[in-house]
């Protein structure tokens, strides 16, 4: 789902660099040394676990897993986002280096919202299957919203990816709702087995 | 053996939230310069002992000192160094130089000094040639080797080593024992390898169901055939009495 | 395919001060994402195969490595040629291929290509902790420079890990099928290698704790910069101004 070099104008791409920059830096005025391990691993097995592929139809698709990154790492999701992006750039070149910037930010900033949803909507929650669909649900709200931002920054490069665009979009829209059924169903796995990785209130 | 004590260990309780005691009330002394293995079965609590002594955990009760001075939870000490039981929770640079440097590099020492002793940590575990190498590129035993370079590079008085020939070769396992033997440390070494422990080790403790329930020399405590059942473990092979013929 | 350091290979690109290529290749990838024109595409396609062979990167790396973008590049291209409207160059019953989309998705092609490419270069000639040095000198935050470090470790873990758990999967019955059985399963194979990981990063918090660590990662190389590097960085800054001079003026 992430726009790859060469499409957007360079003025989107530094814009992107400066709007990641100064939401990374907040991110990283509230990270605490004890955090940094935690990031990493959890970045590190994120990258991996979007290499994973599911069957759907006739092809197989490899997630971002935004849903759960967001969930599980909270306010530090933008800062594993961010690096984990860096790394399928040069590490497989997928998505982009100079469009890393607007990638960052646009899923940093739908991170923020699934968390923000996930932590109003589940607080007066207890039972686990409505927490979970509750996880599904605002994963395919952040997402739909990041697929918004990416088709705004498309249009705006140019008319003649007006098609593309619309292609993109029906495509990761789809994308979106597995996304919703997979993060589901992980989050329910994660609180029958060790709860305590989606926060203290889920002791 | 100056007789200087290492490890003082007094009353030491401990338990994880929600759980039953781990460690109830045990008290353990180790001299400087010796070499005592710490046995017991799956669960017994040694690794709970380890991070007790490290300062990683906090102690419910008693009282832990190290060089005489008292453990400080979360506190840099140099004095300490702790094996990992798996490597992978120990490399965490990209190359096996910054491994080894990283400890150093945290004690404020010159740059100088610090290529200087990872240097020679390296070449204490017959490993200078994986230098520049990462991590993910290593076998199993070497990995084993570099972890241990990244304590040795601190030079710390103290090594806590956890199961430190576990999925090791026969080389490899006879190339700890023999760094392990060059060592003049203080060593607590915690394994089920019993043969190993008797090449490295001169005193050993049974630590079982939270308690200390043996303590002496190796041999004696290992070749206690009963008490080593009473408590899941059998005695080593080389203790086993063998007769002509059999 | 993993793109990695090659630690064996010395070159003009290998040994130039990681500050410096850092700024100006930086540079050069923005302004190949800037250029439309023709000239100016062919300077940097020029730039980067330059780069490439002083960089001493085999071209089965290069092109193995370009193979996964290209062919999502190869859908863009189509894609584009048939909706953007503009001049109809032909059409074939209710398909027209236009002439705006043939050239802006050629311009497309080039521009990312080329990106990759120089990614591709910096990469393979700068080690990771080298170039999170170089982060520190532009000051950027410590502690994203300690997960940056962190997380490129942990990739190489959890790949083995995941191709294990996969494994053991596959000689219990797991197959790669449709339905929701299967994406349950994935998932379960998933959530397992998230709570490992979990469970790994305290015990990575550990021992980062009992060797000093303090928010920052240390790192031993030094900087210097000699006056090869400075005329390598010069010349690439006066190439990247020509093309900007053909784009604009």
């Amino acid at each position: 789902m992430h726009i790859c070099d060469g499409i957007l104008d360079p003025k989107i791409c530094i814009g992107g660099y400066v709007a990641a920059g100064c939401l990374t830096a907040v991110v990283l005025a509230k990270t605490r040394q004890e955090d940094v391990p935690k990031i990493a691993v959890m970045s590190a097995a994120f990258f991996v676990s979007s290499l994973i592929h599911f069957r759907i139809g006739f092809s197989s698709v490899h997630l971002t897993f935004l849903g759960l990154v967001s969930i599980i790492l909270g306010i530090h999701a933008p800062l594993a986002i961010t690096v984990g992006l860096f790394f399928q750039a040069v590490m497989f070149q997928h998505g982009g280096l100079s469009t890393l910037g607007v990638n960052s930010f646009i899923f940093s900033t739908a991170a923020l919202l699934i968390y923000g949803l996930y932590t109003i909507i589940t607080k007066p929650v207890k039972n686990n299957l409505l927490v979970s669909i509750s996880a599904g649900v605002v994963t395919v709200i952040g997402i739909f919203s990041a697929l918004a931002a990416i088709l705004f920054l498309i249009y705006f490069s140019g008319e003649e990816f007006a098609g593309f665009a619309y292609i993109f979009s029906v495509a990761n829209g789809m994308l979106a709702l597995v996304e919703g059924v997979v993060t589901s169903l992980a989050v329910y796995y994660i609180l029958k087995t060790k709860p305590r990785m989606l926060g203290a209130r889920h002791n | 053996m100056s007789g200087n004590e290492m490890v003082t260990v007094k009353n030491l309780s401990f338990s994880y939230p929600g759980k039953d005691d781990v460690l109830c009330g045990i008290s353990l002394r180790v001299l400087e310069g010796e070499r005592v293995a710490l046995i017991g079965p799956n669960g017994a609590g040694k690794t709970t002992l380890f991070l007790l002594l490290c300062g990683i955990l906090t102690p419910a009760g008693g009282v832990i000192t190290v060089k005489g001075k008292k453990v400080i939870p979360d506190k840099f000490n140099t004095d300490i160094a702790y094996l990992f039981q798996s490597p992978e929770d120990q490399l965490f640079s990209s190359t096996v130089f910054d491994d080894v440097a990283f400890g150093p590099l945290n004690m404020n020492l010159s740059k100088d000094e610090v290529i200087e002793r990872s240097k020679q940590a390296l070449a204490d575990v017959n490993c200078p040639a994986l230098s520049e190498k990462p991590p993910h590129h290593l076998s199993g035993g070497e990995k084993r080797m570099v972890a241990l370079a990244t304590l040795l590079s601190m030079e710390p008085a103290i090594m806590l080593l956890d199961e430190p020939t576990s999925n090791l070769d026969l080389k490899n396992r006879r190339n700890i024992i023999s760094i392990l033997n060059r060592l003049e440390k203080t060593i607590i070494i915690s394994s089920h390898d019993l043969e190993f422990l008797l090449e490295t080790c001169t005193r050993a403790c049974i630590l079982d169901n939270g308690h200390i329930v043996e303590e002496g020399k190796i041999k004696q405590v290992l070749s206690n055939e009963e008490l080593m059942k009473a408590h899941s473990m059998e005695m080593p092979h080389s203790l086993i009495p063998h007769t002509h013929g059999e | 395919m993993v793109l990695e350091y090659q630690s064996t290979v010395q070159s003009v690109v290998h040994s130039w001060d990681a500050r410096w290529k850092l700024v100006v290749l930086g540079a050069l990838i923005f302004t190949a994402a800037a250029v439309q024109k023709v000239y100016s595409l062919l300077l940097i396609v020029l730039a980067v195969l330059i780069l490439v062979l002083l960089a001493k990167i085999p071209g089965k790396v290069l092109m193995k490595s370009l193979k996964v973008p290209f062919f999502f590049l190869i859908v863009i291209f189509p894609v584009l040629a048939i909706t953007s409207g503009g001049e109809r160059l032909c059409s074939f019953g209710v398909i027209s291929i236009y002439k705006k989309g043939l050239i802006t998705g050629g311009i497309v092609m080039v521009r990312a290509l080329s990106i990759i490419s120089i990614s591709i270069i910096i990469f393979s000639s700068t080690k990771l902790n080298v170039l999170v040095k170089a982060m520190n000198f532009y000051r950027i935050p410590a502690t994203f420079c300690a997960i940056f470090i962190f997380t490129y470790r942990y990739i190489f873990l959890y790949f083995e890990n995941l191709g294990k758990l996969l494994l053991a999967a596959k000689l219990r019955g797991y197959k790669m099928t449709k339905g929701i059985k299967h994406m349950s399963n994935t998932v379960a194979i998933l959530v397992t290698l998230l709570i490992r990981s979990y469970e790994q990063s305290e015990r990575v918090h550990h021992a980062m704790q009992l060797r000093g660590f303090s928010g920052a990662f240390p790192i031993v190389h030094s900087f210097s910069t000699r006056w090869s590097d400075v005329v390598k960085t010069f010349l690439l800054f006066f190439l990247i101004a020509l093309i900007l001079g053909i784009e604009y003026l």
